[in-house]
């Protein structure tokens, strides 16, 4: 089975795929930096030789997360085109999403839509691209994605909810949503495997066990600073057992290392997209950053269909992203 | 191939632009994100609220639910519910009222024995001086925190030891200088209850966590049938800097943090909420038969329509695919 990544090597687009790759490794610096190391400042000794340390790192994932902006600004465009130009079901459902999602953003940044419609359009947006996405790929990595889409949906529709109750528009109790939320979360990182299309070699089973072992551990070390952050940066509250999220981080890694190492690089990205927007709905970089997360898992699988001559025709110039 | 990529000049150039166009949104604070967490609206209430949690204008208010943490150890009661906070607000003559409840199966309020913790509730807002919204735990140098803290033990006032302690010997003094009384003389608030429930306090950065120079906030909570409720009382203004302003037609950030004594929370050992947006309405509280019909209409046919759109912009592709 030919990877997509590998097929495209020989596109012109490569400085394009450069954007999307270049996007997951910024943003992942974005969440460990600024979103995880400097939320741990409580846990830092008030010494003054390590102000200044701090402050430089603090700096650095701050600047990381502008990084982040201007590159996610440009990588929208550019699968907008990849989405459109391939011409296929799932991958106009992509262009078409990316593009209906950008546009309520603009508005609600001129003030033209309240948030209750932001939060609508937004969490339907990302249904949209779920769906192209889980109509991508094959068997059992829709369950996984399919997953990931109802957390999301979930988590994002008890604050839009919630915006609606405040506005007099609906009154409806959403808590029950967030335990929806919480438990597919879950899910989707424990199938992940399900979206490899290779083995997993035995590198990507012992950094998958060392990340389940420490997390393991951290919940029960300090189990609230812990839970902090998966709230602040994934938007889950952290109710489940730790056997659950160590298993869980230690999926999502051992999937990371598996797609890293066997060349699936726009999969990968993909994939740390997901991880680093979270679920449900925190701010508009998070939004975006899903959006193109399942974008790009849509687009790697349609690329993959392509070079097997199956359903869809090869337009021409067939690009990556 | 990523050799190859850094050998191309063009993406040479384009990196460098990428970078240095962050640097321009960053120098100039230019974040064209927004946010999109739970918001609070605080409405004008017709009377005084007072710190009466049970008091009628909190009835016509909307509460949000706003998750936080889970607790370590057993789920809050009501069976496995992810543990949230609920929390209404509304304003009056200038002053602004946040009411927040919570389920706490018990009502720790003692901390005699140094076993004991207390159940306590704190919200936090940046600071007027804040140049951003603070991304940290106890706000940044450049973005300070305004937290007010509500303790049960406050609220209950010293006690007697030898209300838990029944065989102590305790020493007694011929005077009553506060030079005998350390704690009241270094001006530890919870040596002073007459001071309030409610300590304000403001935070810079890790490590400078103090009391305000103005403590203006009171409070008083109310703990019944498993649930606490407190309210939060404060005028609009604020003369000390890193404090927060209130005023009509605006918004603020907000977040919450929740202790339960009987797990042992005290400190950082606590449960804790994202940011959520407190905006302070010019309006009066709406009757809570008001809903706006056209507006649910018009999101069911953005609903409808962005999902419709998108699933039949698929079929289209897959048919032409096909041929």
């Amino acid at each position: 089975m030919i990877s997509g990544e590998r097929r495209l090597e020989s596109t012109p687009d490569r400085e394009k795929l450069g954007i999307v790759l270049g996007l997951a490794i910024v943003a992942a610096i974005e969440l460990l930096v600024l979103r995880t190391f400097t939320r741990t400042a409580v846990h830092i000794p008030a010494l003054e030789a390590l102000a200044g340390p701090y402050r430089v790192i603090s700096g650095f994932g701050r600047y990381a997360y502008f990084v982040s902006l201007a590159l996610l600004l440009l990588a929208v465009p550019l699968i907008i085109r990849a989405g459109w130009r391939r011409r296929t079901g799932p991958s106009l459902m992509v262009a078409s999403g990316l593009a209906i999602l950008m546009a309520v953003f603009a508005l609600a940044s001129f003030g033209l839509l309240q948030a209750f419609f932001t939060d609508v359009a937004s969490v339907t947006v990302v249904a949209v691209l779920a769906l192209a996405a889980i109509a991508s790929v094959p068997g059992r990595a829709r369950v996984s994605l399919g997953c990931f889409a109802i957390a999301f949906i979930a988590g994002g529709s008890h604050t839009a909810l919630q915006a609606g109750r405040q506005d007099r528009i609906i009154q409806l109790d959403s808590g029950w949503l967030l335990n929806v939320a919480e438990l597919l979360a879950i899910g989707f990182a424990v199938t992940s495997p399900w979206l490899l299309r290779r083995s997993i070699p035995r590198s990507a089973i012992v950094v998958g066990a060392i990340v389940a072992v420490a997390t393991y551990g951290a919940l029960l070390g300090n189990g609230s600073t812990v839970r902090i952050l998966l709230l602040w940066n994934e938007g889950l509250s952290g109710t489940m057992p730790a056997l659950a999220y160590a298993a869980a981080g230690g999926a999502i890694c051992m999937t990371l290392v598996t797609l890293v190492r066997g060349g699936d690089h726009l999969l990968a990205a993909g994939l740390v997209l997901l991880v680093a927007g979270g679920f449900g709905l925190h701010n508009t970089y998070q939004t975006t950053l899903v959006a193109a997360g399942l974008s790009v898992i849509c687009l790697a699988f349609v690329a993959d269909s392509l070079g097997r001559g199956r359903v869809y025709a090869r337009p021409a110039g067939a690009l990556s992203v | 191939m990523i050799s190859r990529l850094v050998a191309s000049r063009r993406t040479l150039l384009s990196t460098f632009a990428v970078l240095l166009f962050a640097a321009g949104l960053q120098f100039f604070n230019a974040n064209p994100a927004a946010s999109q967490t739970v918001y609070l609206q605080a409405y004008e209430s017709r009377d005084d609220p007072g710190l009466d949690p049970a008091s009628n204008e909190w009835a016509r208010a909307i509460p949000v639910q706003v998750p936080l943490t889970a607790q370590l150890g057993a789920y809050s009661t009501g069976g496995g519910s992810v543990p949230t906070i609920s929390a209404k607000a509304l304003h009056h003559k200038g002053k602004l009222y946040l009411r927040v409840e919570w389920a706490d199966s018990t009502n720790d309020a003692s901390t005699v024995r140094v076993e004991d913790f207390s159940d306590a509730v704190a919200v936090e807002f940046p600071a007027l001086s804040a140049t951003s919204v603070p991304s940290l735990c106890m706000g940044q140098a450049d973005a300070g925190v305004n937290i007010w803290h509500w303790r049960a033990d406050s609220q209950a006032g010293l006690k007697d030891p030898l209300q838990v302690y029944a065989g102590a010997q305790i020493d007694g003094y011929p005077s009553k200088d506060a030079l005998f009384y350390t704690a009241r003389a270094v001006g530890n608030p919870f040596a002073q209850p007459d001071r309030g429930p409610v300590q304000t306090l403001v935070s810079q950065t890790f490590g400078t966590l103090s009391p305000s120079t103005d403590q203006d906030v009171a409070g008083q909570g109310v703990y019944k049938d498993g649930k606490w409720a407190v309210v939060f009382e404060r005028g609009y203004e604020a003369k000390n800097p890193q404090q927060a302003k209130f005023n009509n037609g605006t918004r603020t950030d907000m977040a919450f943090a929740v202790w339960n004594g009987s797990e042992g929370d005290r400190n950082g050992r606590k449960s804790v909420s994202q940011f959520v947006t407190l905006s302070v309405a010019d309006a009066a509280t709406p009757g809570s038969s008001d809903t706006n019909t056209a507006a649910l209409v018009w999101a069911g046919v953005m609903l409808v329509g962005i999902s419709g759109m998108g699933i039949a912009i698929g079929a289209i592709g897959y048919r032409q695919a096909k041929r």
